[in-house]
């Protein structure tokens, strides 16, 4: 299984109604997650593999797999660039 | 009830009687200020709960966005704010463990690690940290060391009431510590109560019982659920006799007691009761948590409520005083009002100094807020009512207002002032006092 998402150590996070807050605590600012962005976080979490989540997203939302995968990729480049994932290697082309 | 309060009264207490989407939105549609609606569930540490009650009945699509987007943005600032809290608890228990010094985790710090551990409902403003007393100014040091600045004592008080004697007689046991860039409030305890509380409650007591527990693989201890209980207990009756009384607070004890369960030693609570002055309230609150939240009270506890037919608290007494500082005085010049003019000499001759000045200042309502409230009928009644109000803050009702107690049976404990105050309110403005 691909393992290639890490979460920074700087990194604090809590769920509420199934939805995630998160807080760097390098800076002090915080984020937070709707249910579609922690439903993303929560496959991410538990598998730490874009295409375990892509799965699983797949069976949630019946959309064309190549726009599914373009807005996950878009949604991963939103977590990379504000620091709340750390991904190895580059993100998988849409 | 305002339909603010009435709206944070109802959300707050979500797991037990969870209030319906029928009776929600007609409430919700009441409020003008949303602005002011969410500060005011920030006061009463409950905006976690509000927004996941909110949530859980679907109030995002039936609110307009601009407002959703607000309670959202509420929210997650106070989420932020309360991970930012244990993060630097995190952050300062190695610290303290290298240098020897034994941390207790007070009130909401406490909560977090127990009761609220699954349940990221708790609010909290600050830490509550107790060290033993050989230790404090160790611990000061340690605070200092990592960039903390002591919080001055009021600072806009006349400063002749307000010396260094006078700040540290009043806060004795107790130093607060702002992170200036951080934004995190710490309060150091060498005590369990300051002195102004008038409480007792040996730190002794709450290490005898104290059990260490890791956090982050460090170490820190955690009080007895029942010491934990009473001291959260004991903070709301002084907090409800002075200006705040917060909603939170309520919730905090059922939570305790549904999490803890049979842990809370019904008799040591008892005892730790009868050995405070004023603390009577402290039985109408314990009243108003099993008539109201069905909280599961310890044997002892109840029985004396039982058999003292103890009085509950009404939910509106919860909303009584001000719910935020501006309803409190904010300087000297304030003093205008001819009851309070003659308080200030009676007290001046009486001999009652600085200390009796310092305490009606920093725990009395505006007049004029209290006023709009319960018009007095003369100037004679305005000046018993706050001479009652005094003799609550110091447990000195009874020596004070004797005749006031006569006849009545109801609180174990009769050195309770509030029971004073809310007696000679009712005498006068009958059921529209809230307390009943």
């Amino acid at each position: 299984m691909e393992k290639n998402i890490r979460i920074p150590k700087k990194l604090m996070a809590k769920k509420l109604e199934g939805e995630w807050v998160f807080l760097n605590l390098e800076n002090g600012e915080y984020y937070g997650l709707n249910q579609t962005g922690s439903l993303i976080w929560d496959s991410l979490l538990k598998n730490k593999s874009q295409e375990v989540a892509l799965e699983i997203l797949q069976k949630k939302f019946p959309v064309e797999r190549v726009r599914l995968e373009r807005e996950f990729q878009e949604f991963l480049s939103d977590l990379q660039r504000e620091g709340l994932i750390e991904i190895e290697g580059s993100l998988r082309e849409a | 009830m305002e339909p603010a309060d009435e709206i944070l009264y109802r959300c707050s207490f979500i797991d037990r009687k969870p209030i319906d989407q029928k009776a929600l939105f007609p409430l919700l549609s009441k409020i003008d200020d949303w602005g002011g609606f969410l500060e005011k569930a920030f006061f009463h540490r409950v905006p976690l709960r509000l927004y996941s009650l909110l949530k859980r009945h679907g109030a995002a699509s039936l609110l307009d966005s601009a407002t959703w987007a607000k309670i959202e943005s509420s929210y997650f600032k106070a989420q932020a704010f309360v991970m930012s809290h244990e993060a630097e608890l995190h952050s300062l228990l190695p610290e303290f463990n290298r240098a020897g010094v034994d941390v207790l985790l007070l009130k909401g710090a406490a909560l977090l690690q127990t009761v609220y551990r699954k349940k990221p409902l708790r609010f909290l403003v600050d830490l509550d940290l107790l060290v033993r007393q050989v230790d404090f100014s160790h611990a000061e040091n340690l605070l200092q060391e990592e960039g903390y600045q002591q919080k001055p004592i009021r600072s806009h008080l006349p400063s002749a009431w307000h010396d260094r004697e006078l700040g540290s007689q009043i806060r004795r046991g107790t130093s607060t510590w702002v992170h200036p860039e951080r934004n995190v409030k710490i309060d150091l305890h060498e005590e369990a109560f300051e002195e102004l509380s008038f409480f007792r409650f040996e730190p002794d007591w709450m290490w005898q019982k104290a059990s260490p527990i890791l956090i982050n693989g460090h170490r820190a201890f955690l009080p007895s659920p029942a010491n934990l209980f009473i001291h959260l207990l004991l903070h709301l009756v002084k907090h409800a006799r002075m200006w705040e009384n917060s909603l939170g607070w309520y919730l905090d004890l059922d939570e305790c007691l549904r999490y803890f369960k049979k842990e809370i030693n019904g008799k040591a609570c008892l005892e730790i009761l009868q050995k405070n002055q004023g603390a009577g309230k402290a039985f109408e609150i314990l009243a108003f948590l099993d008539q109201n939240l069905g909280s599961p009270i310890p044997t002892e506890l109840k029985s004396t409520l039982q058999k003292n037919d103890t009085p509950s608290l009404s939910r509106e007494s919860i909303f009584f005083l001000p719910s935020t500082r501006s309803g409190l005085r904010s300087t000297h010049a304030d003093w205008r009002d001819p009851a309070e003019l003659f308080l200030f000499y009676w007290g001046q001759m009486r001999g009652w100094g600085k200390k009796f000045w310092f305490l009606w200042y920093w725990v009395f309502p505006d007049p004029s807020y209290l006023e709009t409230k319960y018009p007095f009928g003369s100037l004679l009644e305005k000046i018993k009512a706050y001479l009652i109000h005094f003799a609550s803050m110091t447990g000195k009702g009874v020596r004070l207002f004797p005749h006031l107690l006569r006849s009545q049976s109801a609180c174990p404990n009769r050195k309770n002032g509030y029971t004073l105050l809310s007696r000679f309110f009712r005498a006068r403005h009958g059921e529209k006092y809230p307390h009943s």
